[in-house]
């Protein structure tokens, strides 16, 4: 095997504007039979940690953000098929004034009625990509530390020093959607 | 007091198994925005003065790495502890993040190459990188440990040892904390881009040190012709 003396797998990418935020999650055969519909929403955040107004929480109900930066591509109520189970469309071009960060969260659609939890939920990743060249830019597995969780926060583009930056988070709570709207609204 | 090494001089012979090995230098900047990335590697040579696999290269690029906390352990990369991010426009990401938050280390953990200082920012005055080796550790295979600079990326300022100032390589008891060795480069390296600063070698069954001050043109590349 060679040695590789260059430091840093990727190049710079330059300044993308538009890009694409996948998710993706496999789910457990259940003995009940009930589908898993997980949910993937985004909160347009202002320096204080909040949402701009309800109208900047993006999710299957209001599936794009008043200027048009943040747009959901739709809901898909099984989990069933490969690659991204849902997808949000951000256009930094678009942003709203005042906006510092967007966080991305999935969460368990009726969690508590079908008693489902992210324990039985595998190979969950967040991944962000280029739309046009459909090059990954980032991409992280969330690992299976989950159990009893209800809600998951993925990961969160925020701006520093004048840049987007991305991280992922991964940080799992119980409580659902209902959780991240009494955290960002 | 430390001895004080010459090229050319005498050998010493290393009367302890724990060596820091530290090395300091002052680069001289000329260009606005200009950074300054000197690296420390260890070739570890057997008999035939080779590497004596591409893993006993201890450098900032080195497939086997450590935690700083924990030198016996081979720390993974992992995407949740080392997340990407965004440094400016440049995506730092997870293996890069890895590569910087770590250590290298030989198969054996017997040498510990320095955290990458890619801006010569970590010190103000005390050593730039250090090293670390036990002896006693070391496969019984290598014979001898080559520690060369060498200047990353040097094309891109055109940068050279003649723009580095007060270059030296300290050698440490690890468990005295005393200084024993000590090189001062000296000579002119205004065209080398990489030089080779000292060499610890076995011979009779015993380690010894000696000043190497050899100069190369080609960066680290030019090292791993001469040991690959």
């Amino acid at each position: 095997m060679a040695i590789n003396l260059t430091k840093g797998g990727n190049a710079a990418i330059g300044s993308i504007q538009k890009f694409n935020v996948g998710l993706g999650w496999d789910t457990n055969e259940t003995d009940s039979g009930i589908d898993f519909d997980l949910d993937a929403s985004a909160f347009l955040l202002n320096s204080s940690g909040k949402a701009l107004t309800e109208k900047h929480f993006v999710f299957y109900s209001n599936l794009i953000s008043p200027e048009g930066c943040l747009e959901h591509t739709g809901d898909n109520l099984t989990g069933a098929g490969d690659g991204d189970d849902e997808i949000l469309k951000v256009d930094l071009s678009k942003l709203p004034a005042g906006c510092e960060k967007i966080t991305f969260v999935v969460t368990i659609h009726q969690a508590d009625e079908r008693r489902q939890n992210f324990g039985q939920v595998r190979n969950a990743y967040i991944r962000v990509y280029d739309p046009i060249t459909n090059e990954v830019i980032v991409k992280y597995d969330l690992g299976e530390d989950f159990s009893i969780e209800t809600a998951i926060e993925f990961g969160e583009l925020y701006m520093k020093d004048g840049a987007w930056k991305f991280k992922a988070i991964g940080a799992g709570f119980a409580g659902g959607l209902q959780k991240f709207v009494d955290k960002y609204l | 007091m430390a001895i004080n090494l010459i090229k050319g001089g005498e050998a010493e012979s290393i009367k302890f198994a724990k060596i820091r090995i530290g090395l300091g230098w002052d680069p001289i900047l000329t260009h606005e925005g200009e950074t300054f990335d000197l690296d420390v590697s260890a070739f570890m040579l057997n008999s035939t003065k080779k590497l004596q696999s591409d893993d006993y290269l201890v450098f900032y690029n080195s497939e086997l790495r450590v935690s700083p906390n924990n030198l016996f352990v081979i720390e993974p990369q992992d995407s949740i502890k080392y997340p990407s991010f965004y440094e400016g426009i440049r995506l730092i990401d997870s293996k890069e993040h890895h590569r910087r938050a770590t250590r290298p280390v030989d198969p054996d953990f017997s040498v510990w190459g320095s955290i990458d200082d890619m801006d010569g920012t970590e010190s103000e005055g005390g050593d730039d990188e250090t090293m670390n080796i036990d002896l006693r550790k070391l496969n019984s295979a290598i014979e001898e440990i080559v520690i060369g600079v060498s200047i990353y990326d040097f094309a891109k300022w055109n940068q050279n040892f003649g723009k580095v100032n007060d270059s030296y390589v300290s050698i440490y008891n690890e468990t005295t904390q005393e200084e024993v060795f000590r090189y001062d480069l000296q000579g002119d390296f205004s065209t080398n881009t990489a030089v080779e600063f000292c060499s610890i070698y076995k011979e009779g069954g015993f380690w010894k040190i000696k000043a190497l001050g050899f100069g190369h043109d080609n960066g680290l590349e030019s090292l791993l012709s001469v040991y690959q």
